[in-house]
């Protein structure tokens, strides 16, 4: 194992997924250990995220004393937007601290979306890069295949581009997974919110709006009540080939 | 250098350094007052520093205090004081507690350690602060400093940490402000003065630690040695920073080491102090020293040389009458000046060449009679011996008369031939004393020595193997080439006459004489040397004297008149001699005469025509 694989395995096991579920998001969000979530892949419980700070520290004590130091620590580029993907990255490299790996934040907002890890993750100076991904299909192939393909993390195989097979998806999420480029952090729910005078508001499970059958109650207002939509995953990844010079 | 140059180069170099030493004095006061001063202000500000320091302890203190006792504070430590408390619901609580409050860093810290909410580094919760437990009595703590971690930098604060009161377990609540600039600033500092926090939260020297009330300092890499004694040795010290080659810009900085709860070196605090204006008060007494010092020289100088020249005047006349003492003017007077100690020394001087001149007076007169009287025994004796056998020869005369004819004749031829020997006697021993006393000037000329002094002893060959008396032999150790010299050839010869007969008297058991020329220090060194029985000193002393001779026939003049020869060239002569062994005339002449024309010897012997005899000699 190289010095970089490592070093990936130390930063994904110093990650306190639970912390930043439970209590920096206050529980509105769900600890991910895969990257498609459940409702949308069926198998993500078979995935488990350990996270063991002993081990971490372990490992990067095996690591030349010279990585992830004070001199040259690794980046950490936040580029979702708000004050919650900042507190994420900020807790991201607080994690790894306590193994001795020090991260440095680099916070670089840009628009939301998936386009967002193809546009960022070239570029050489980022170590890691922590962004939000929005599901966009019912579909976990193109889903998937939309992961690999934006993140560059290797060769779409022709079985994952056309198969709809849950084990060979889960074998191909698997795959990626062990390689620890790419490190799910939380799964968190989008909201929508309504006024008590919109009537028949009545979305499709995965987040299809059907407008021509909602109408607007007058006379009355109530307060919004949120309505749960389709989810959003906010993975931490790694450049999948480090540039020559380039940290990891 | 003169006597009064001397005195002058003395008054003026003790004017010179009374003023310097007065600028030097005045310059060392002044540095020394201002330090003092310098001082002073250093711990007023440092006092007010410490004053300042105290009172945002203590604001801080009341404002922590004051979420403390917030409701929503107590209710928070209530709340989580249960098993299985929901700490999530806290997480923002210290964000808006700290802006509420005006601090700059808030925490909430469970009584396990555990940080519940943070508004300087959110993302730290859940994470243990282990230095809370050990201290029991936070409440009744004052305000510290502490090394804050933020996201992205290290800070330094000025924190404070209270307790819950009305919970069983302890529920921290820290608060603390940052220590930037913005303290600084609020620090009232004299003209001249700045103040600087350095903020130690590294082991190494960082140059963006060093804050002021404007923000970055100018090179700060000037403080890394300050910085860097400091924190091997945490004790205030005194630094001066040079910003240029301009000493005003020079800036003392006074460091106090600013500690933690565990006396950790957290920051440095700094007091500057520029110099400019010790710099330019210096400048401006060394100038006005110096102005005073040009104007008290050149009055100086007209003063020394006025005193001086009062001074000196009477001991130049004492020096100058010293020397036409020395030059022979035994009565020389000179003017007495005053009474003090000069005047007495020229009295003494006058009363002292009355004294010489009458002694010497007294010298010659006594010198003259012994002359006289030394001559007149001298004649008497010499004019007694022909005149005794002249007396008896008249007498014989006068008895004769009575006699017949032929035998008066017969006596009267004798006595008349014995007369007019004696009367020869008497003539020669009159010729001697003349030519003694007509000693001619030298007429000079240039002259072989060695040819002089071999044509001197060939007279005498005779004498040397004369049959029946006791054989001399002449050596010569003449240095050839010899330097010609002006001189007289007849004195010189004659001269020379006089040494060798006398030597030839000095031997009358034969012997060696013996003859030298040599060169030193531009004169030529003629040697004359018999082994003869020698002289005492006491008659070495007395071997120049006219009329003086330790010989039965002599007259005493053959030396004399060497002498005077020698001394009419200007030349030396000595004696030395060792008794039994032998005596050595040594004369030291001039090569070259004052006045002197360049002719040979053979020329000048030529317009003379006087042969050298040996009748020239005397003794």
């Amino acid at each position: 194992m190289s010095s970089e694989e490592k070093l990936r395995e130390a930063v994904s096991l110093s990650l306190d997924r639970q912390t930043m579920a439970n209590v920096l998001l206050q529980k509105q969000a769900e600890p991910a250990a895969a990257l498609l979530p459940k409702w949308l892949s069926g198998y993500a419980f078979l995935f488990t995220m350990e996270t063991n700070l002993e081990h971490a520290k372990e490992i990067r004590a095996t690591l030349p004393a010279s990585v992830a130091t004070i001199t040259g620590p690794l980046r950490l580029r936040v580029d979702a937007l708000g004050d919650l993907a900042k507190l994420l990255g900020e807790r991201v490299a607080v994690n790894p601290r306590q193994a001795a790996i020090l991260v440095q934040v680099v916070n670089r907002a840009v628009s939301r979306g998936a386009s967002d890890a193809t546009t960022t993750s070239s570029d050489p100076a980022a170590g890691l890069h922590l962004f939000a991904w929005h599901y966009s299909s019912l579909s976990p192939r193109v889903e998937l295949e939309s992961f690999v393909s934006a993140l560059n993390l290797g060769d779409s195989s022709g079985a994952v581009a056309t198969s709809t097979d849950p084990e060979q998806l889960y074998a191909r999420e698997r795959k990626l997974l062990e390689e620890r480029r790419l490190l799910p952090l939380v799964a968190l729910p989008e909201y929508v919110g309504h006024g008590q005078n919109v009537r028949d508001w009545m979305p499709a499970r995965w987040g299809e709006w059907h407008l021509a059958d909602v109408w607007l109650d007058l006379p009355e207002s109530s307060p919004a009540k949120p309505a749960n939509s389709n989810g959003t995953e906010t993975p931490l990844t790694q450049p999948p080939a480090a540039p020559p010079g380039a940290k990891p | 250098m003169s006597f009064r140059a001397k005195l002058l180069l003395v008054v003026l170099l003790t004017i010179f350094a009374s003023v310097s030493v007065v600028a030097y004095g005045v310059t060392h006061y002044t540095r020394a007052l201002f330090e003092e001063l310098d001082a002073q202000r250093t711990e007023a500000l440092v006092a007010q520093f410490n004053k300042e320091f105290a009172q945002r302890g203590e604001e801080i203190a009341r404002q922590v205090e004051n979420i403390t006792n917030a409701e929503v504070t107590l209710r928070m430590a209530i709340d989580l004081e249960r098993p299985n408390a929901d700490q999530s619901l806290y997480v923002r609580d210290a964000n808006g507690a700290a802006q509420d409050h005006g601090l700059d860093f808030v925490e909430f810290v469970n009584s396990d350690g555990t940080l519940i909410s943070s508004a300087q580094y959110p993302a730290r919760v859940g994470y243990k602060n282990d230095w809370l437990a050990p201290t029991s009595n936070w409440n009744e703590t004052s305000a510290f400093l502490k090394r804050e971690d933020l996201p992205t930098e290290v800070a330094l604060s000025l924190s404070v940490v209270r307790t819950q009161p009305n919970v069983p377990k302890p529920f921290y609540i820290i608060g603390g402000r940052r220590l930037d600039k913005k303290f600084l600033e609020s620090l009232v500092l004299p003209a001249g003065m700045r103040a600087l926090i350095y903020q130690n939260l590294e082991p190494a020297f960082v140059p963006a630690a060093l804050i002021s009330a404007k923000g970055e300092v100018d090179q700060p890499e000037r403080f890394a040695s300050l910085v860097g004694q400091i924190q091997k040795q945490p004790h205030p010290l005194v630094h001066t920073v040079d910003w240029s080659s301009d000493p005003a810009d020079a800036e003392t900085f006074h460091a106090i080491p600013l500690s933690g709860r565990n006396n950790e070196l957290l920051g440095i605090f700094l007091v500057g102090s520029s110099r400019r204006e010790l710099v330019l008060l210096t400048n401006k007494i060394v100038k006005t020293a110096a102005g005073v010092g040009a104007g008290a020289l050149f009055v100086g100088l007209l003063i020394a040389f006025w005193i001086s020249a009062r001074i000196t005047k009477p001991v130049e006349e004492l020096a100058e009458g010293a020397r036409e003492v020395a030059g022979g003017r035994w009565d020389t007077r000179i003017d007495v000046h005053g009474r003090d100690e000069i005047g007495q020394l020229a009295a003494a001087f006058n009363d002292m060449t009355q004294t010489l001149a009458a002694q010497k007076e007294r010298l010659l007169q006594t010198e003259r009679v012994a002359a006289w009287r030394e001559l007149a025994r001298r004649l008497a004796h010499e004019l007694r011996n022909p005149l005794f056998p002249m007396q008896i020869t008249v007498e014989n005369l006068q008895k004769a008369r009575k006699l017949d004819a032929k035998q008066f004749l017969e006596v009267f031829n004798e006595s008349t031939a014995t007369l007019k020997t004696e009367l020869a006697n008497l003539n020669t021993i009159v010729s001697r004393f003349s030519d003694f006393s007509k000693m001619p000037a030298p007429q000079f000329v240039r002259l072989n020595v060695n040819e002089s002094l071999r044509n001197a002893v060939r007279l005498f060959e005779p004498q040397f193997n004369e049959v029946g008396k006791p054989k001399i032999t002449p050596e010569f150790f003449l240095t050839d080439p010899l330097t010609e010299i002006d001189a007289d050839p007849d004195l010189v010869h004659r001269a020379f006459l006089n040494l060798v007969l006398n030597a030839l008297d000095a031997m009358p058991a034969g012997g060696t004489l013996t003859l030298k020329t040599s060169e030193h220090d531009g004169n030529v060194r003629i040697e004359v040397a018999d082994t003869g029985n020698g002289l005492t000193p006491e008659e070495c002393s007395r071997l120049f004297t006219p009329y003086y001779t330790t010989k039965l026939q002599g007259t005493g003049l053959g030396l004399a008149i060497v002498q005077s020869v020698v001394s009419d060239h200007h030349g030396n002569i000595s004696v030395t001699s060792d008794e039994g062994r032998g005596t050595t005339f040594r004369i030291d002449l001039p090569q070259r005469q004052a006045g002197a024309p360049e002719t040979s010897r053979e020329a000048a012997t030529e317009s003379k025509n006087t042969p050298p005899t040996l009748a020239a000699a005397s003794d």
